[in-house]
């Protein structure tokens, strides 16, 4: 019987260490290390301000009701969003460059994109 | 087009570097020009598809399930609302008093007796236009018709009841948000992506409205080109958009406009004095100050109302918004409320950038009133 018990406590500290050094492993990492200074970077009082916008909040709800598992804003959002947009035929097709484009001085004034007229 | 120093992470400066994304929504299209690091991007851009489907099922007038529609639905009686059309209906009335009532939400019924009861998309198939740039010049001097004009509702008579999350509408007052829509979803995803995905620097445009935050660049500033009324391919010159002037909005009777069944030309501008097409002496009018909504809203006034009336307007509410409008007769105004910055503000092109076409200038005169 006291040799069971004694078992039992091994286990037990076992299991313990073993999570503590999970622990360890996981706080030392450098994904860890990001991810607490990204957060640490948004002022509090902004993001208490952000949590009672109430139409990001109505937009973000929507978002989340609609997929659970989707990343809010993220690819899959976009994908099983909220039916079909009333836009235009042909939904929303993306044009455009990721981190390709031109010098903002001469796309400024030529560029369609930053035009302004005709509303 | 040129490559710039942005295109390696190893030469992008503070805050990432420069994406550019377009796509089509609330019957424009948007586009997105963020300094930002790829993640963010990547996340702008999905966030950018996803906030303008959602502003567009709140207020379309095209979707019969929109709130906008369920709403006008209910007029007569009081319908709790989201915060968002609260939100917006406030903006709305607010603009409605600073402006004396030249910007009123209340012109649906005029729209859809001008026959713009549809998208424009489908209103130019039905109409048969194929370019409508040459036949909308004559737009702004399109004649009355025979019809009487049902009057518009006071802004005063749009009763919201904040504490009950309420709005009531008068009877026979359909509204139509689209004259502030577009700005204020404009400015309200800048504002997201800068508070809540920290992106340094972005401008944000919907159709003819926009807003920009940040520097594109190290020691920049946001410019943009100015549509030329007569020249739809070519700039009349460009705006700088720094320190309290960083949106634009953009209104014109040369833009939005079709024939009707018995061949007159029409376009959206609707006159809630008269709640017919707008016959003033402006075509297209830019104005620039802090607000995209505030922008959208005096341009469309100054449209509506003319020149002189909708400068004095500008001043008497004491807005530091600039305005430049083309006038039917062929010349350019600037507002005389600019402050001393104004010059660097807005540039001209040089006249061998702008080829102004007097033969046109000369139609346009023709076909005034």
């Amino acid at each position: 019987m006291t040799r069971d018990k004694w078992f039992k406590w091994k286990i037990a500290m076992a299991g313990t260490a073993g999570m503590a050094f999970l622990f360890h492993v996981i706080k030392t990492s450098p994904d860890y290390e990001a991810a607490v200074s990204q957060n640490a970077a948004v002022p509090a009082a902004e993001t208490a301000e952000e949590s009672q916008d109430p139409v990001w909040q109505e937009w973000l709800s929507g978002v989340e009701t609609a997929q659970p598992e989707a990343e809010i804003g993220g690819e899959s959002a976009q994908r099983r969003g909220r039916g079909e947009p009333g836009f235009d035929t042909g939904g929303q097709g993306w044009q455009g460059s990721d981190g390709d484009a031109a010098d903002s001085r001469t796309w400024d004034a030529s560029g369609d994109a930053a035009r302004t007229g005709r509303s | 087009m040129p490559r710039t120093e942005y295109r390696t992470e190893e030469t992008a400066p503070a805050g990432g570097r420069l994406h550019d994304f377009r796509f089509r929504a609330m019957n424009t299209t948007v586009y997105l020009r963020l300094r930002a690091s790829d993640g963010q991007a990547a996340k702008a851009k999905a966030a950018a598809a996803d906030w303008f489907r959602f502003v567009e099922q709140r207020f379309s007038r095209f979707r019969p399930d929109s709130e906008l529609c369920r709403l006008n639905r209910a007029e007569g009686r009081p319908m709790m609302v989201s915060d968002t059309m609260l939100e917006v209906l406030e903006l709305a009335a607010h603009y409605g008093r600073v402006t004396g009532g030249t910007f009123s939400p209340f012109v649906l019924d005029a729209l859809a007796r001008s026959g713009y009861d549809v998208s424009y998309e489908q209103l130019r198939e039905r109409s048969g236009e194929a370019g409508a740039h040459e036949d909308s010049r004559n737009a702004a001097a399109a004649p009355r018709t025979a019809d009487a004009a049902p009057s518009c509702s006071p802004i005063s008579a749009l009763r919201l009841d904040l504490g009950m999350k309420a709005a009531t509408l008068p009877p026979g007052g359909a509204l139509d948000l689209g004259g502030i829509v577009k700005s204020w979803a404009v400015e309200r995803f800048a504002d997201y992506l800068r508070r809540r995905l920290d992106i340094a620097a972005g401008l944000i445009k919907a159709g003819g409205d926009l807003t920009t935050w940040g520097s594109p660049g190290e020691q920049e500033h946001w410019s943009i080109g100015i549509e030329h009324p007569w020249e739809p391919d070519g700039n009349w010159g460009t705006l700088r958009l720094d320190g309290d002037y960083r949106a634009a909005a953009t209104s014109s009777v040369l833009g939005r406009s079709w024939s009707s069944p018995t061949g007159e030309t029409r376009h959206h501008l609707i006159d809630p004095a008269t709640m017919r097409a707008s016959r003033s002496d402006v075509a297209q009018c830019t104005v620039t100050g802090m607000a995209a909504t505030e922008c959208e809203v005096w341009a469309k006034v100054i449209c509506i109302v003319g020149w002189a009336e909708g400068t004095f307007r500008l001043r008497l509410a004491g807005s530091d918004c600039e305005a430049l409008a083309f006038t039917r007769d062929g010349r350019t105004r600037l507002s005389r409320a600019a402050g001393p910055a104004r010059e660097e503000r807005w540039q001209e092109a040089a006249a061998a950038e702008i080829p102004l076409t007097r033969f046109e200038h000369s139609n346009i005169r023709r076909n005034s009133p």
